[in-house]
């Protein structure tokens, strides 16, 4: 469960299962989840909750994940915070981009357990 | 009688049984230019006979090869063949017709040799464009299904996943052998749809690695982490053997090498005997670093060597020990070792071990 100093993790994306999903697991692990499948909220509700980490869904209905992880390295005060992207998309053009952009780390949904995500989320924070 | 024929005869008949092929051929001499063609030439190339005589062969054909790279006369079959007398099989390559369209062909080029002495060569091609055409069809049903599996899939793995990490609640042992018999055959699925969506990106050419230092050995403690319930299931135990260097770093794409990396391993707890212990090691030798995945199991017939790492092949014990598979898995990850500048080869002694070795560039 999430404490007082518990680090907070901000995720974006737009399937309602994996959202659920990623919210519960890293709860347990003990982080403070904030989610939001709108891409266009990600910086207001970032600038109030002031998240630790990212995690980024590339294909989101409301917006590009690629514009948004831009959009959040450009953004004062999240220069430097971490930015996690959780796709689908496995193309080498998509890896090489989105990292370009400013991703830290890029994890292909289907070839990484959960638990490897929540791992590295415990070696950025 | 062919023989007491007058030369010019000859000729005229050599001609006519030229004209009676269905497939293209050129007949060049020992420089490559073309001394002789047929009708199924002109017709697959939209040129006449006499706009292709006395032309240096791919003078006036443009030729490029399946990955879209230009041939010319270093690369080209043809000359290779002229250079090193040595027939070469069945080599795919898009040419362009006078009109300008492009033309699929598969050609096999051989050398006329007189005394020992290459004195000319002969290029035979067939239209495969029809075939190849088909191919793009499967192949892009092949992306587009596969792309749409992926995400479900992999949520339900992630799903699963949670469940057997009992963070919901212990489960039963019923339930968790249940569990684990349903998250078995979902790695299975999603190795399945990963192979099709590689190949898919490989013809496509859209896999382009990007070398950088990466280290063997996390990579290795990753995939062993994320196989553990698989080999659990089929009942198998993995042991890492890793050479004390403190640097085991590949120059590798970090994606491609974790593919290559699992397809093996993953292979081998699928035609391993229950109950076996799957060797994996590394070791430095020279400037290069060998990974070898080793198992007890099946093994490979020897009259089946030659297409282990060819395209949709799976070999009769496999298909009977594991029905399951696509045949791509070793195709693709040879391709992958050979994207990232490695070598692939295998030992295997029938019904007793299989030994899969990866050579890669250190830094």
């Amino acid at each position: 469960m999430a404490t007082k100093q518990a680090k907070k993790i901000m995720i974006i994306e737009d399937d309602s299962f994996s959202l659920k999903l990623y919210a519960s697991y890293l709860e347990k692990e003990g982080f403070a989840v904030i989610a939001t499948p709108q891409a266009d909220e990600v910086l207001r509700l970032a600038k109030q909750a002031k998240p630790n980490l990212f995690i980024v869904d590339l294909m989101l209905q409301g917006g590009d994940g690629f514009i948004l992880v831009d959009k959040i390295r450009h953004t004062a005060g999240f220069k430097n915070t971490p930015i996690i992207v959780l796709s689908n998309l496995g193309q080498d053009s998509d890896i090489t981009r989105a990292k370009k952009l400013g991703a830290n780390k890029y994890f292909i949904k289907s070839n990484v357990r959960f638990q490897e995500v929540v791992d590295t989320v415990r070696e950025l924070v | 009688m062919l023989k007491f024929k007058k030369k010019k005869e000859l000729v005229k008949d050599i001609q006519f049984f030229l004209d009676a092929l269905g497939d293209g051929v050129f007949i060049v001499d020992q420089q490559g230019t073309i001394v002789k063609t047929n009708k199924a030439a002109s017709e697959i190339l939209g040129f006449d006979q006499y706009e292709l005589l006395g032309r240096l062969f791919l003078s006036p054909l443009g030729a490029v090869d399946e990955s879209g790279n230009p041939i010319d006369k270093k690369n080209a079959a043809l000359f290779v063949s002229l250079k090193e007398g040595k027939k070469i099989n069945n080599v795919t390559r898009q040419f362009t017709k006078k009109n300008g369209d492009w033309v699929w062909t598969s050609i096999t080029t051989t050398p006329i040799i007189k005394k020992r002495k290459v004195i000319g060569g002969i290029v035979v091609f067939r239209d495969i464009s029809a075939q190849k055409q088909q191919e793009e069809y499967h192949l892009d049903f092949a992306h587009i299904a596969s792309h749409s599996l992926r995400a479900p899939l992999g949520n339900v793995m992630w799903a699963f996943e949670y469940f057997m990490s009992g963070r919901l609640g212990p489960l039963s042992k019923k339930y968790q052998d249940y569990v684990n018999d349903i998250y078995t055959k979902l790695k299975e699925m999603n190795s399945m749809v990963n192979d099709l969506l590689g190949i898919s990106r490989l013809q496509h050419n859209k896999i382009k690695p990007k070398l950088e230092k990466t280290s063997l050995d996390e990579t290795i403690k990753k995939v062993i982490a994320d196989l553990d319930h698989y080999a659990k299931s089929q009942n198998v135990k993995i042991k890492v053997k890793i050479s004390q260097n403190k640097n085991n770093y590949v120059m590798a794409d970090p994606y491609h090498l974790r593919t290559i990396v699992q397809n093996l391993i993953e292979n081998a707890i699928r035609y391993s005997f229950p109950r076996t212990v799957i060797e994996i090691s590394t070791g430095k030798k020279d400037k290069d670093i060998i990974f070898a995945c080793k198992n007890e199991g099946i093994g490979i017939p020897k009259d089946k060597y030659k297409f282990i790492f060819a395209k949709f092949f799976r070999a009769k014990n496999a298909v009977d020990k594991q029905g399951s598979g696509t045949g791509m898995g070793l195709y693709l990850t040879k391709e992958m070792v050979i994207l990232n500048q490695g070598e692939i080869w295998f030992e295997s002694i029938i019904n007793k071990d299989t030994t899969f070795f990866v050579k890669l560039k250190t830094l």
